[in-house]
């Protein structure tokens, strides 16, 4: 079936276009059709003899290769971007409609994607005919290196918006190459369309190509999914999908598409079931909180002494911060963010609390509004004595986890909104002053681990994960670069928990907790391409900071995961900065201290030179061993982001044994939650 | 790492101190505040706290409020291993850092492998609560059997 695609693709310009007789022989073999295609026909000399230094195949039919596509031999040639890249991005958006001519499955699922305006479609080549209809309708489309990475990437994309983006993949191997990160996407509560092509149902349950049952995989981490079987209710089902994806506690929805169902042509959408507009098939409608709700909630948090809200991800969603704020600020309670994104609830804010760990048990009220994913008591620094109030869109999940006084069905918005035109205008004098202290207690333990962490690097000659956070902290934060400008996301174990400790996030979505309750090494980079597409874009809160540099920082184990999506960052020109903590080894060996068979697993080779592997696939390269030599790494790789839109990739020398607390006390790692710091919840 | 420095990891003998400290002890006095203890000096401390109800419920408090749970869970099972088997801290038979008041101190002062050293957030008295929140955990005959150890 594949073959046949590409083949039928490749031969149709052929058709359309006058070809030059002396490059495009007639008639030929598939074969040949395909080759000559590819740009693989006969030895190097002969193609360029054949296509002359203009590329003239490649740019009569739009193929790869392009102007220079042949090098003289003898000279290495560089890493490049092909001008047929640039064309295909270039190239004019197509409307489908049926007034002029028959439409696919494929089409007319793409159709429904652009009007619903899914944000973003992220794939590794498969799926051919949904991917390809959703680029020509003009959805921005990306091709990444693994369909795990733009899984990974989509999710990115969208915990830096909250929009709903698409991942695809082709039939059983891209499918299942994507399962890691759609369950990290389903744990974030991310919007995701999973899209993947799935063999034929004639075929099925004969040992078909590729052909694997896709939606029991999907599902303990899916909100809806569906294998299409029936081709006229491709529209239908696409309303299913986006349905669940726009509305309640979003999450990833799971489509698979047989081949019957992609190919089948319909000149009359009469003959599609329940073909018709977004305004009919779903509702913009929330819920607003009831009056009594609202009133219990307004007399509870004034007769609070310490009340904090937590702001989650349903806050960031409903894009409520602003309100939450004045709220906040009128009645001077304490507010945290929670959620895979940071920021909604900015760290420089005078009540956050963020930071202010050691005060939050004293709080006297929770409210927790739009907290998708609920803690249980102690696994939030509350009294578990402490009152609680919880808002949720939907009521399917109050009282899970989470013992409540008060439960509210609400938008988060409508909720916040009513408090912040409500609530009196109160002073909490002593309460924000204890916020403060904890703040204060807070960067001074930080500072204090800095410190020792500064004397261990000075005895090895080595970045300890302490130092490196802080040196990437001082740069964003305390030069000359606006403190909201770049968004930063962190992975890895020793080195992720040092960098959550001194990332901030001053503007919504500024960070992206890559980890979030899913813990999965290795998408963190993936992700902040994605990210950093939607900031090259200036889509939804990026806007204001639209085209700035991002910084990543991850793992050696983590670089592992998503290191080639470097090429897809470079191939879109988004300015990426991947900081690589690179400590020889899994931060978790200390568990094999006592079982020394077991060691060797948890360890690499040293000193491996990741900046090496990135100069490859076209990025910058760094590689430091003091904090000196960071801070001027830093300062080159950000300066080339702005001018070049360069991506760089800095290797941080480290050691094993600094995750070790024995060997190297305190070695902190999981964050006190919620505020900085934290990843589970 | 270093060419000159050997890797270290299982030998357990070097250590390095620099400006490590108990942070608002009582007992500052007579612990060190720049460095680890040592096993020793560990088993000859005495937890100044009896074990008794208040002070294992406020020990069950900073439980949760250090969040302990993330790791050891809870129940402190520790069912759950994503940061690498963890201590069931239940069953003394299991443990490997030593179950006497003053080396259960050590181990959530100074830290144990895989564990950070909780010494620089959690003042010396909260710490001897967990201790005897901790060691209410176990079953009565392991108590008894490491009474005055
Ligand atoms: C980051 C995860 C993590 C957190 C958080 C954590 N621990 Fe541990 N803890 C461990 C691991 C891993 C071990 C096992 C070490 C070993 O096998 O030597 C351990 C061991 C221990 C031990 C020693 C048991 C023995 O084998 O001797 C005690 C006591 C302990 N933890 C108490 C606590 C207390 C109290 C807290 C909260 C203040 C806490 N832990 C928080 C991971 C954690
Ligand atoms: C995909 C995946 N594999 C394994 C684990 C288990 N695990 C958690 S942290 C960790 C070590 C991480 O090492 P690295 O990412 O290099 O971070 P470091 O601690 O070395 O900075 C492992 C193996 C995981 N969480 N996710
Ligand atoms: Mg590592």
């Amino acid at each position: 079936m594949n073959e046949e695609n590409s083949i039928q693709q490749v031969s149709a310009p052929e058709r359309d276009e006058q070809q030059d007789d002396s490059v495009l022989s007639t008639p030929r073999t598939r074969r040949q059709v395909l080759t000559s295609a590819l740009g693989i026909t006969g030895t190097a000399a002969g193609a360029a003899s054949l296509l002359g230094s203009g590329g003239v195949l490649a740019q009569v039919a739009g193929l790869p290769g392009g102007v220079n596509a042949i090098d003289p031999l003898g000279e290495v040639p560089s890493v490049r971007i092909p001008v047929a890249i640039t064309n295909s991005l270039d190239s004019p958006v197509k409307d489908y409609k049926f007034e002029d001519g028959a439409l696919d499955g494929a089409q007319i699922f793409a159709k429904l994607c652009k009007e619903e305006q899914l944000a973003a479609m992220f794939c590794a080549p498969g799926n051919y005919t949904i991917i390809n209809a959703i680029a020509e309708v003009g959805i921005p489309s990306f091709g990444g290196r693994t369909e795990g990475g733009a899984c990974a990437m989509a999710d990115g994309f969208s915990r830096a918006t909250g929009e709903v983006v698409a991942a695809s993949g082709t039939e059983g191997p891209g499918f299942a190459h994507m399962i890691m990160n759609i369950a990290a996407a389903a744990a974030a509560r991310t919007p995701l369309l999973v899209l993947a092509s799935n063999a034929s149902i004639s075929g099925e349950d004969n040992e078909a190509l590729q052909n694997i049952y896709q939606q029991p995989m999907t599902e303990s981490v899916r909100k809806y999914g569906k294998r299409l079987i029936v081709p006229n209710r491709v529209w239908e089902y696409g309303q299913y999908a986006f349905r669940q994806l726009k509305s309640g506690v979003p999450g990833v929805v799971h489509l698979d598409f047989p081949g019957e169902v992609t190919r089948e042509r319909f000149a009359d959408p009469g003959k599609l079931t329940c073909y018709y507009e977004k305004d009919k098939y779903r509702s913009e409608s929330r819920c607003e909180p009831s009056a009594a709700d609202m009133q219990k909630a307004i007399d509870m948090i004034s007769k609070a002494e310490r009340p904090i809200v937590v702001a989650g991800q349903g806050v960031f969603q409903r894009q409520a911060w602003e309100p939450l704020l004045a709220a906040a600020e009128r009645h001077e309670f304490a507010i945290v963010g929670s959620g895979p994104m940071r920021g909604h609830v900015p760290d420089d804010h005078r009540l956050n609390a963020s930071m202010s760990h050691d005060a939050m048990f004293s709080a006297d009220l929770v409210v927790f509004i739009g907290q998708y994913c609920m803690p249980k008591l102690g696994e939030y620094r509350f009294n578990p004595d402490a009152k609680a109030i919880r808002v949720h869109p939907v009521p399917e999940d109050l009282g899970h986890n989470w013992p409540l006084d008060l439960g509210i069905v609400s938008d988060e918005r409508a909720f916040v909104e009513q408090l912040a035109n409500r609530l009196p205008s109160r002073k909490r004098a002593s309460w924000v002053a204890e916020l403060a202290a904890a703040k204060q207690k807070y960067i001074d333990t930080s500072l204090e681990y800095y410190r020792i962490g500064l004397q261990y690097s000075q005895d090895t000659n080595t970045i300890h994960p302490q130092v490196m956070a802080k040196e990437i902290h001082d740069f964003l934060y305390e030069g000359d670069i606006d403190p909201k400008q770049t968004l930063t996301g962190w992975g890895g174990a020793t080195c992720g928990h040092a960098a959550a400790r001194w990332l901030r996030a001053n503007r919504p979505a500024q960070e992206i907790v890559c980890q979030y309750q899913f813990g999965a090494m290795g998408p963190d980079l993936a992700m902040i391409i994605g990210s950093a597409l939607a900031v090259q874009r200036g889509v939804g809160p990026q806007a204001t900071y639209k085209g700035a540099p991002v910084l990543c920082v991850t793992s050696d184990a983590g670089i592992g995961y998503s290191m080639f999506e470097l090429d897809t960052a470079i191939k879109y020109k988004v300015p990426v900065i991947c900081v690589v903590f690179n400590n020889n080894c899994w931060g978790m060996w200390p568990a094999a201290e006592n079982t020394p068979r077991a060691m060797h697993m948890y360890l690499f080779q040293e000193n491996l030179r990741y900046d090496k592997m990135a100069e490859g696939l076209g990025a910058r390269g760094e590689y430091v061993r003091t904090a000196e030599e960071l801070r001027e790494a830093l300062r080159r790789s950000y300066r080339a982001a702005e001018t070049e839109n360069a991506c760089t990739l800095i290797n941080v020398q480290s050691l094993a044994e600094f995750s070790s607390s024995r060997l190297y006390p305190p070695a902190p790692t999981f964050g006190a939650e919620p505020g900085v710091g934290a990843c589970l919840h | 790492m270093s060419a000159k420095r050997r890797f270290a990891i299982g030998l357990g003998s070097v250590v390095a101190l620099a400006g490590w400290s108990v942070a608002g002890s009582a007992d500052d006095a007579v612990l060190p505040l720049d460095r680890a203890l040592t096993a020793e000096e560990a088993r000859a401390l005495k937890n100044p706290l009896p074990m008794q109800s208040d002070s294992i419920s406020k020990g069950r408090t900073f439980y949760m409020q250090y969040a302990c749970g993330t790791c050891h869970g809870d129940d402190g099972r520790a069912l759950v291993v994503f940061a690498g088997p963890v201590t069931d801290l239940t069953n003394p038979e299991v443990w490997v850092n030593g179950t006497s008041e003053g080396e259960v101190f050590r181990s959530i002062r100074d830290g144990v492998s895989g564990m950070p050293a909780f010494g620089k957030e959690i003042e010396a008295e909260r710490i001897w609560h967990l201790v005897n929140f901790i060691r209410s955990l176990w079953p009565a005959d392991a108590l008894a059997a490491n009474d005055n150890r």
